[in-house]
């Protein structure tokens, strides 16, 4: 598997390889799909023609999906007033400059309980969820591999210390522990994702340090200590590459709950505080609304339940490619 | 046995203790003084009632006073009072418990009889090699059910069955109307205990699948098909008995889980267990139930997680010395 990713040879070569690996793995490729699309998307989110995800306009409250308003002109402060129906004279005294005639709007999921575009608040909501699915990923995975190789290369009194803290860590089951720090440091986007750092390392420091135990005692690694090579020298050049591969694996599941997590929070009112749009607060909003427009919750349930299908059939692939032995059934 | 019986007992103490001194600090941390929060939302604005009461409920004492007391009267099960709904906490927390306790078990007798059933039949399936289409699906469909979030098959079951057909009740644990029904209860399980259940009944269909293909390989299975024994015989006696092992321990497992309460599936449910008591505290800032929800939900797993350690032991000598 390193054919495809190795260093130092050509581009045109190392791009050619990763098509062919690419091909040679269609469900692989097929799970990437979605997530580039949303990373896109999220990324491009200013560029894209849509309108403010904050924008309240409460004459297309619960719009049904795939329907259409007016912007019959805009306010003092220059926003647009929408309104359902194309008659300018309904909003006489907000409409400051007028469209003549007035222009047509597409609300292509509709609009939730204040007017606002659901697609819009979707696309930046997504921004959330990827800055916390990247950032924390990042942040979890940099300080479980280092306390990980320490506690597992190292052992005695290091592993001793290391791993009673992850103990206590792991003593608050799934979120409990996210919730509590929330709960201190107050619900704010910043804080949820070290909220998720901090609950998730615990986990993952104990999965690292085992995969660091299994490499510990190889031929390789007792060459490089009879060679008299340091423990730092030994730790990241033998040991680290060596686990490397696995961090695929661990990034993607991380990447799932990470997602779940943040939606979770929001939904529940610890994390994004309203209007700011995420998809769990989007979710919060629909949850409010199942009678009214159940169309609002719709949209960031599934869009969450593809991404984690995607992320859970990468990590299964890539857990394949590395140990095909283990998944022939 | 006896030793490492002791040994892992003995390593939980400190454990218990770390968790209290957390949750005791987290309490401290919290911005905000709890009683001039409380009495402002009274209308009184009193430097003295404040201190006074301060003094009433101990806030004035040393943290390390402070701590002793509570914990001290924890272990007298007394954990307060809520300060939004000013009943006992520990009430609170058993009545939480109760309706966590009653979704669990729900949860875990479906996945018995839908994971274990469709992960035995696909073995057998499996084995008997039956058209590609049905053996790939019943290979494949629990890897979708694991892939859902649990929270995302609880909204769309609520907007198919509690809102487009209207047959089912999508929130609480009873309808107010009927009194306590059992069949209404039953109906307002339905739709939570498949939310909670369907990744784990997802998992445990691929861990029976996967064990019994595994010991249908076995030798003394290939003696018995040579004994001449019936097929069913053969799969559901002398297969079986070996594949239930690691289902029942997996079982164990979730039950475990499963009462520490899954707060995101009972806030869409509006659920009154253990987690959405938890969530509805935090939000409302009250400490006394968000201490001991904390407490108890981390004892409960810690405990549980001993009780799985000790059983492994049981089973298999090596984790002893391990």
């Amino acid at each position: 598997m390193h054919s495809a990713l190795s260093p130092n040879k050509p581009a045109g070569q190392r791009l050619r390889r990763t098509a062919t690996f690419l091909r040679d793995h269609p469900v692989l490729s097929a799970s990437l799909i979605p997530i580039l699309l949303l990373i896109i998307i999220a990324l491009i989110a200013p560029l894209l023609p849509i309108t403010d995800p904050n924008r309240a306009n409460l004459s297309v409250r619960y719009l049904p999906p795939l329907s259409e308003a007016y912007i019959l002109g805009t306010d003092r402060q220059g926003n647009d007033v929408v309104h359902a129906e194309r008659n300018p004279d309904l909003f006489p005294s907000s409409v400051v400059e007028r469209y003549e005639p007035p222009v047509r709007k597409h609300y292509v999921l509709g609009a939730d309980s204040l007017g606002r575009d659901i697609v819009s608040r979707l696309i930046w909501g997504s921004r959330v969820s990827l800055l916390i699915g990247i950032f924390a990923n990042v942040a979890v995975v940099l300080i479980s591999v280092f306390f990980g190789l320490l506690a597992g290369y190292l052992g005695g009194r290091v592993d001793g210390v290391i791993m009673r803290l992850v103990d206590i860590g792991l003593a608050f089951p799934g979120l409990l522990l996210a919730l509590l720090i929330l709960t201190v440091l107050g619900p704010s986007v910043i804080n949820m994702a070290v909220a998720v750092i901090l609950s998730s390392v615990p986990l993952n420091i104990r999965f690292f340090r085992g995969q660091v135990l299994t490499v510990r005692n190889a031929k390789y690694v007792e060459a490089a200590r009879l060679l008299g090579y340091n423990n730092l020298r030994i730790m990241f050049r033998e040991v680290l590459p060596n686990v490397m591969p696995l961090i695929i694996t661990v990034t993607a599941l991380n990447a799932t709950s990470f997602f779940i997590f943040t939606a979770g929070f929001s939904l529940i009112g610890m994390g994004l505080q309203p209007p700011d749009p995420d998809w769990g607060t989007i979710m919060s909003d629909g949850l409010r609304a199942l009678y009214e427009q159940p169309a609002v919750i719709l949209g960031p349930t599934i869009l969450i339940s593809i991404l984690a299908i995607c992320f859970n059939i990468l990590g299964d692939e890539v857990q394949k490619i590395l140990s095909p032995r283990e998944s022939q059934l | 046995m006896t030793r490492y019986i002791a040994r892992r007992l003995l390593s939980v103490i400190p454990l218990l203790i770390a968790v209290s001194l957390i949750v005791f600090g987290m309490s401290k941390a919290l911005p905000g003084d709890p009683v001039a929060i409380f009495l402002q939302q009274a209308d009184i604005a009193n430097p003295e009632l404040v201190n006074a009461m301060r003094d009433k409920y101990g806030l004035n004492d040393p943290l390390p006073v402070q701590y002793w007391t509570w914990l001290s009267l924890m272990f007298q099960g007394d954990m307060g009072e809520s300060i939004r709904r000013g009943e006992r906490v520990s009430d609170l927390l058993f009545r939480g418990m109760r309706n966590t306790f009653s979704v669990a078990t729900a949860s875990v007798a479906l996945v018995i009889v839908v994971g274990w059933t469709m992960g035995v039949l696909s073995a057998v399936v499996h084995n008997r090699a039956w058209p590609q289409a049905i053996t790939r699906f019943l290979a494949q469909a629990p890897v979708l059910m694991i892939s859902i979030p649990g929270f995302a098959v609880a909204v769309f079951m609520v907007l198919i069955f509690g809102i487009s057909l209207g047959w089912l009740p999508t929130s609480g644990v009873s309808n107010p109307r009927e009194g306590d029904d059992v069949i209404d209860l039953a109906k307002h399980l339905i739709l939570p205990t498949i939310g909670l259940a369907l990744a784990s009944v997802g998992g445990n269909w691929r861990l029976a699948r996967n064990t019994m293909i595994e010991v249908l390989r076995e030798d003394y299975i290939r003696m018995a098909h040579a004994k001449g024994l019936p097929l069913w015989r053969v799969y559901f006696v002398h297969g079986l008995r070996t594949t239930l092992v690691p289902l029942l321990t997996s079982a164990g497992l979730l039950f475990g889980s499963l009462l520490t309460g899954s707060f995101i599936l009972e806030y869409i449910f509006a659920w009154p267990g253990i987690g959405l008591l938890l969530v509805e505290s935090t939000v409302n800032r009250d400490v006394p139930v968000v201490m001991g929800a904390t407490i108890l939900i981390a004892s409960l797993y810690i405990v549980l997680n001993l009780a799985v350690d000790i059983l492994y032991a049981i089973v298999d000598p090596r984790v002893r010395y391990a």
